[in-house]
């Protein structure tokens, strides 16, 4: 099958349960919004082709299946993941105390009158883990298509440049080094296959 | 901890090793509920991958044990009628050790402990085997990925020395193989044309009659005698008995035969060697399984000590008790370990694991390979030893760095498998970085002798077999005996669904 995009991104979001990642992805991937919370089965990951500066690019945006709960999260999840977005909820503190890198969202920020997290607060972190920072709402459709868009953006060019380097050392970049073994199999790779 | 577990579920499953994940995911993907604990912090148990820092949880002591005052246990009863039993924690992992050999790397590998990925029990997967087609129906295999074992090599004695062959497994590779002469050649290829043929007689796996009957009086001979029989020389008979030796030991001519379809079969299917091996190690294959189980609802709980289970008056188990927690459950599969002390097991076969850290390959090639030892020849008396190294290409080790696994069934007590390691070694000029060395038990019980509650199930040991087709097929009959009118993970319809309207977006897109 001949390829139907340039790139492709695998991307993932974290967040504690409940912060409405699965709704971020919905909004995103469907353009749909579901107000009862439902914990998320059966969705391994949704897909959106997006197209950047003429270039087409697949996004694979990867859910949790719910093992956040008991800190459960597999392997399987996070290898070779490009971008990660961090979901908080601004109507909830404690979330925020456990911090990742990459590009931070404050999702629900339609619910302004329950907000116990400032959005000066949460740019400030940004700021701290050197990541971008935006927040949405997965409900009132704000922002959330900005918010993967300027993350494919990021990817993109760091990948060009990468490529620009030609091939040599890539990929130990830090953003792209998820738990310290994130290199692209695709950079070295002779014989590695997916099975399809 | 934050989260209480749920009251009931349809299916509890202790131990997240490869066939307990297998299985959970079977049954959450089939709709059941399922809650799969383990005591230990970390996925895998014994089929798990460690690096160097985490590899001291593996050379613990066991975690999580329950300490468990009786008392409180039988408050959690809800019939007088009820009995509880305690779990067991056998010991699967035994004489475990780890020593750094050359001390200064202690300290010079340090920021690079995580880089490792140090397999328990390392296995390749065989291209056209049960493994990878339930991979692909399950589409388990998008969370992995995988390289080919690019190099197998065969080991000859020759005046004292091991010498290390490499194995042409593809025609373009037999025909430059330097091993081989031309008319020993010209031999394999007439035997592999024989071996086709006799596949195709043969027909269909399962009826085996037609391909013994092919083969006449040789069925159940051995295969070296058969080989002779056609007129292949000294040197071709022990290559072809060697190379398929890593399937199939001693084999007889019917299983021989079969062994050298399977091998052959699987060459060429994702590229020129038959087997497969899983980027960042083995224990990854037992983590894709539970994340498919999670998304089909499964709930994971690791590091919970998991204590008893509750039997019924009908000698059912009704529920099981973790942290001090009553979970009522309709059936329960659970791994060796837990198995509780009251049931006796049978013969438990040990296999024997050593492990090595180097800096430089067994055989210096052009670019780095992984590689493929099949050793048995050099211990006669025993069923399984193999060599894997494998190191960054897998990312198993940090670049410059290998991780040579030696794995043996221990019945063989005459030749030990760690001097040959480093018989090799010696040769090669290699000097070992770090050492790893246990045994793992395989449990087994006798299920016709011992009366265990009926919807209790204990899930396959831990094996010695070079590739997973036997757990695969293990799980498929446990699942399917239990629930005799539910696929075994089945090919999801929802994500070829997902598929289709994919290709048509894009097919408009074409118009467009």
């Amino acid at each position: 099958m001949a390829k139907t995009y340039d790139y492709l991104f695998k991307l993932l979001l974290i967040g504690d349960s409940g912060v409405g990642k699965t709704c971020v992805l919905f909004r995103f991937s469907d353009d749909s919004f579901n107000n009862s919370f439902i914990s998320t089965i059966g969705i391994d990951f949704k897909i959106r082709t997006i197209e950047l500066d003429g270039k087409k690019i697949k996004l694979q945006i990867w859910d949790t299946a719910g093992q956040e709960r008991f800190r459960t999260i597999t392997t399987a999840y996070y290898r070779g993941a490009m971008g990660i977005i961090l979901v908080y909820d601004i109507t909830n503190e404690r979330m925020l105390r456990k911090m990742l890198k990459r590009m931070i969202i404050g999702n629900k920020c339609d619910i302004e009158e329950r907000r116990e997290v400032s959005r000066e607060r949460g740019e400030q972190l940004a700021i701290e883990y050197g990541t971008k920072f935006m927040e949405t709402s997965a409900k009132a459709n704000l922002n959330v298509d900005d918010a993967f868009f300027t993350l494919a953006r990021d990817i993109k060019n760091k990948m060009e440049i990468n490529e620009m380097r030609s091939g040599g050392t890539n990929s130990n970049s830090g953003r792209v080094n998820v738990n310290g073994a994130g290199q692209k199999k695709s950079f070295f790779s002779n014989w590695s296959c997916n099975l399809l | 901890m934050d989260e209480k577990l749920p009251e009931h579920v349809d299916v509890i499953v202790l131990g997240t090793g490869l066939p307990e994940a297998i299985l959970a995911s079977a049954c959450s993907r089939s709709g059941l509920s399922v809650l799969h604990l383990d005591r230990n912090e970390y996925y895998g148990a014994e089929w798990s991958s460690f690096n160097l820092t985490s590899i001291k949880e593996f050379l613990q002591e066991d975690q999580n044990l329950p300490t468990t005052s009786q008392d409180l246990l039988e408050k959690l009863k809800t019939s007088p009628e009820e009995n509880i039993v305690l779990l067991g924690n056998r010991e699967i992992i035994g004489e475990k050790k780890a020593e750094w050999i050359r001390e200064e790397f202690e300290e010079q590998l340090k920021d690079r402990y995580r880089r490792f990925s140090i397999d328990v029990l390392p296995k390749v997967l065989l291209s056209r085997g049960a493994m990878v087609q339930t991979l692909c129906d399950s589409q388990v295999s998008q969370y992995a990925e995988f390289k080919l074992v690019d190099r197998q090599l065969c080991p000859v004695l020759n005046e004292g020395k091991i010498e290390l062959n490499q194995v042409p497994c593809s025609k373009g590779e037999i025909f430059t193989s330097p091993v081989l002469t031309m008319m020993e050649k010209r031999g394999l290829m007439k035997f592999i044309t024989f071996c086709t043929q006799w596949k195709l007689k043969q027909g269909e796996e399962t009826k085996n009659e037609q391909g013994k009957e092919i083969l006449g009086e040789y069925a159940e001979k051995s295969f070296d005698e058969f080989l002779k029989s056609m007129g292949i020389d000294e040197t071709l008979r022990n290559f072809i008995i060697n190379t398929i030796g890593i399937l199939e030991t001693n084999p007889n001519t019917f299983e021989g035969m079969k062994a050298c379809c399977d091998f052959m079969d699987s060459v060429g299917h994702f590229g020129p060697s038959p087997f497969l091996f899983p980027l960042y190690g083995c224990g990854e294959l037992s983590q894709c399984f539970c994340r498919l189980a999670a998304v089909f609802g499964s709930l994971y709980c690791l590091g919970r000590p998991v204590q008893a289970l509750v039997y019924d008056k009908q000698n059912r188990v009704c529920a099981v008790i973790a942290d001090n927690q009553r979970i009522n459950c309709d059936r329960i599969i659970m791994s060796a370990k837990y198995v509780p002390e009251i049931y006796k097991p049978g013969k438990s076969e040990n296999i024997e694991r050593i492990c090595y850290i180097t800096d430089k390959s067994i055989l210096k090639g052009e670019k780095e390979h992984i590689s493929l030892i099949n050793i048995a020849s050099l211990r006669a008396n025993s069923q399984i030893s193999r060599i894997i190294e494998a190191g960054f290409e897998v990312f198993t080790a940090p670049k410059g760095f290998y991780l040579v696994h030696a794995t043996g069934s221990s019945e063989d007590s005459t030749s030990n498998l760690e001097d040959l390691l480093l018989k090799i070694f010696e040769q090669n000029e290699i000097e070992p970085i770090w050492r790893l060395k246990f045994d793992i038990k395989s449990l087994s019980f006798d299920e016709k002798n011992i009366e265990f509650p009926e919807n209790l199930t204990i899930s396959p040991n831990c094996d010695a077999f070079i590739h997973y087709s036997k757990v695969i097929d293990q799980c498929r009959e446990i699942f399917c005996g239990i629930w005799p009118d539910r696929d075994f993970l089945p090919r999801s319809i929802k994500k070829e669904e997902e598929e289709a309207e994919e290709e048509a977006e894009d097919e408009t897109e074409n118009i467009e």
